[in-house]
């Protein structure tokens, strides 16, 4: 095993706080070296120690931030001032807005998984990877969120039920053979689903996971008007 | 033209010319019993002025003024004649008929409110009005004056001098009848008017002993000044003193005497006017948002303000407040706007209920209605809030708190039984459920995305986790428009509700929202294509509520369906640009 990913992880809640460092300590992949209960100490611990990776709640009340806003915003701040960090946004919301708004500037380095995942281990390490090497991850749930928004906004995509759960797993920043394995599928099965996922949204397909990711969250992403 | 205008130069007439008429029959310095004279004459004018710019609706006023003009003008056409204004003099003094007239008669005719009390005495009035005329025409015409009132009359004269005497022998006639008039109905009337008419029988009364005191003064023998006194001041002080009584301490003509300020003037207070007492309901209600205690302050308004013994205000849904001690049975029932409850009215404190008093009542039916509305709005608001409460009660009591309940177990028998991978992957996935529910509940009681994204937002978030097909439209600036959280709140859970109906009762397969803001409204529209009901029959359930909010908050819901037509659902507020 290399190097430990070095990370900082924000949560108003102490136990939240603690319960997520211990696991990610266990992991043994994984060094927490801080942890902040706000969106201001979080930006300095940045500045101090910069990590890898910052594991940041969304809520964190305190500061002159916008209200609700503050684990989001704090990582937009953080992306832009240090390129190299990433982001695991864990969001007590399924609520596509949440989603549009970490991804408004782009996707690069940004993952956004809903909080219950702490309680799964390999999803979380699975993301911090990613976005350390500036890669995307969405979570399932919130990609069916963004499906159904633009369903609501009369923005359908006529995907078939296989192709909407591939491309779940697609945005989750998973290889066609990972994605295989979860769905109990063929790889080739899962290849011919991607390629017609990508015909038929109007993308380039491409070979590198990240770059799918960004394609399809792009597509997904906040409406423009 | 204000009354005002009219009745003050008249009044103002009177009391010069019976000040300027007294003055110039007897010369400056004036005598001390011409004094009592001039003192004795202003009442009438005076009374007469008040009533008529107070109250210049009654004809009572008007009527007390024009005898106090004829009294003045009398006076001053005698005290004219004296000094050799002959012509002038005898015209003006041929009105102190009138004078007569009036006061004999029309005054204590009228009594209380300037109507005649019944269609009978509309053959006496007639008689006398023209008895008065003739009687005044006569004396004109008769060449009579009081300069030399033993000259012999010319032949015509004479006729006239007949004629008028005959007249004035009909006024009296007509006056003992109008007196006795006023004696039956001074017998028959109610405890509350009993007062009132007392007084006038007295005012009457010594009018009446007055004009013989002056007649026996002037023709007889009792050549007293005393009497000649006590008679003048009998008859021009005397109606006046009983009506200035009977208003004291009777409230005659719904006017009271009070001391308003602090600087304890006398004056004469009237009855609160409609927008009296209408503003001064308006702060009252202001003043309480308890519905209960609203619809008792409005008993208390109708009661103080229209000076009853009791009022009562009855709810469609049988709620009574009554305000002071209900006895016997209500005088005047009012429905009040919108048929949502009636006032009721208990006699007055004294006197009757006039044709002003209706009126009043009948204003105040109009805000008594909203207010009823808006009480029954308010208790409505407050039971659907606290339904809503206990719902969440129920859902957190029977739901999450019992699901952690298991999972406290699960984790012991873990703990006890030195788990394996399976049941703790098990006991996860049960807080996670939990963690799942709680959030449901939490977006059913306030959603997130409609506080940090708004309505358009929030709205869309709700319609994206239905299992039909739905669309939500709205245009662009509207999506990130806010507006109040009473709005937003209202509109999103309306079409929460409407979209939950369309897939629960209407079983829908497709539902389309519509989001506009246009012409200061914010509007949403729910359609769907369900089976759709007659809205006459069936109530509107979760709505009804919801409607209650928008009402509230100056908008409004509607309804529309038909069965095998679907249903559409249309809320509205307005707002600002």
């Amino acid at each position: 095993m290399g190097e430990l990913i070095r990370t900082v992880v924000a949560d108003d809640h102490y136990l939240v706080r603690e319960g997520t460092r211990q696991l990610l300590e266990m992991s043994g992949e994984v060094t927490v070296v801080s942890t902040v209960g706000s969106a201001d100490e979080l930006l300095d611990a940045v500045r101090r120690l910069g990590p890898d990776v910052v594991i940041t709640d969304i809520r964190m009340p305190g500061g002159e931030w916008r209200q609700g806003f503050e684990g989001i915003d704090a990582s937009h701040r953080i992306r832009s001032a240090h390129p190299e960090v990433g982001v695991v946004v864990l969001s007590q919301f399924s609520d596509a807005l949440f989603a549009f708004e970490l991804f408004k500037h782009g996707t690069e380095g940004f993952a956004y998984l809903l909080k219950d995942r702490v309680g799964d281990l390999d999803e979380l390490l699975g993301a911090i990877r990613a976005v350390a090497s500036g890669g995307s991850v969405i979570d399932p749930k919130v990609v069916e969120g963004l499906l159904a928004r633009r369903d609501v906004r009369g923005q359908r995509e006529d995907l078939t039920t296989r192709e909407r759960d591939v491309l779940r797993e697609m945005a989750h920043g998973r290889t066609n053979s990972a994605i295989a394995r979860a769905l109990h599928l063929s790889v080739s099965s899962v290849e011919k689903n991607v390629n017609s996922i990508f015909t038929k949204l109007g993308l380039e397909n491409s070979g590198d996971v990240h770059r799918r990711v960004a394609a399809v969250l792009a597509y997904l992403g906040p409406d423009p008007s | 033209m204000s009354s005002r205008l009219v009745a003050g130069p008249l009044a103002l007439i009177a009391i010069v010319g019976s000040v300027t008429g007294a003055i110039l029959e007897t010369g400056l310095p004036v005598p001390a019993t011409h004094w009592v004279y001039i003192v004795a004459s202003l009442p009438l004018p005076a009374l007469g002025w008040l009533l008529a710019v107070r109250r210049p609706e009654l004809r009572y006023g008007w009527l007390l003024l024009a005898a106090g003009l004829c009294f003045g003008l009398g006076t001053l056409g005698t005290g004219l004649s004296l000094h050799g204004f002959i012509g002038i003099g005898s015209r003006l003094s041929a009105l102190f008929a009138g004078f007569y007239g009036l006061s004999w008669i029309f005054i204590p005719l009228l009594f209380p409110d300037g109507r005649l009390p019944s269609r009978r005495w509309r053959a006496v009035a007639w008689i006398s009005g023209v008895a008065v005329v003739v009687h005044g025409a006569g004396i004109l015409l008769s060449g009579f004056t009081l300069h030399r009132p033993t000259a012999v009359l010319s032949g015509p004269g004479q006729v006239a001098m007949l004629v008028s005497a005959a007249a004035q022998f009909v006024t009296w006639i007509m006056a003992v009848i109008v007196f006795a008039g006023l004696l039956v109905r001074w017998r028959r009337s109610s405890r509350e008017e009993r007062g009132q008419y007392a007084w006038m029988v007295g005012g009457a009364a010594a009018t009446a002993v007055g004009a013989v005191l002056m007649m026996a003064f002037n023709l007889g023998g009792l050549r007293s000044p005393v009497i000649g006194l006590v008679g003048i001041v009998a008859v021009a002080g005397g109606l006046p003193a009983a009506i200035a009584a009977a208003i004291v301490r009777h409230r005659l003509l719904d006017l009271r005497v009070g001391i308003r300020g602090s600087r304890l003037h006398l004056v004469f207070d009237l009855r609160p006017t409609a927008d009296e007492v209408l503003s001064d309901l308006g702060t009252v209600l202001e003043g309480t948002s308890e519905p209960v205690e609203q619809v008792s302050r409005l008993a208390a308004a109708v009661r103080t303000g229209l000076e009853l013994r009791w009022a009562a205000v009855t709810l469609a849904d049988g709620t009574r407040v009554v305000s002071g001690r209900q006895e016997g049975r209500a005088v005047l029932e009012l429905p009040v706007r919108g048929g949502l409850g009636r006032i009721e009215c208990g006699p007055r404190e004294s006197g009757r209920l006039t044709k002003v008093d209706r009126r009043l009542l009948q204003a105040l039916a109009v805000p008594a209605g909203l207010a009823i509305q808006s009480a029954g709005l308010v208790t409505r608001l407050v039971n659907a809030q606290e339904a809503e409460r206990r719902r969440i009660e129920r859902n957190i009591h029977d739901g999450v708190q019992q699901q952690v309940v298991a999972l406290i177990a699960g984790l012991e028998l873990a703990r006890a039984t030195g788990a394996g991978p399976d049941m703790l992957t098990h006991l996860r996935e049960q807080a996670r459920q939990t963690l799942e529910d709680l959030r449901e509940l939490a977006a059913g009681i306030h959603p997130s995305s409609l506080t940090q994204g708004g309505l358009v937002e929030a709205v869309e978030e709700r319609c994206s986790r239905l299992p039909v097909r739905t669309t939500v439209t709205a245009p662009p600036p509207l999506r990130s428009r806010r507006f109040s959280d009473e709005i937003e709140g209202a509109m999103y859970f309306t079409v929460s509700e409407a979209v939950a109906n369309a897939l629960k009762h209407a079983g829908a397969t497709t539902i389309e929202v519509r989001l506009t803001q246009e012409d200061g409204r914010l509007r949403a529209t729910v359609a769907d294509d369900g089976k759709g009901f007659d809205p006459h029959t069936t109530g509107r359930r979760g709505l009804a509520t919801l409607a209650d909010r928008l009402d509230a908050l100056g908008g409004g819901l509607g309804v529309d369906s038909e069965p095998g037509r679907g249903t559409q659902v249309n809320a509205w507020v307005p707002v600002d640009g």
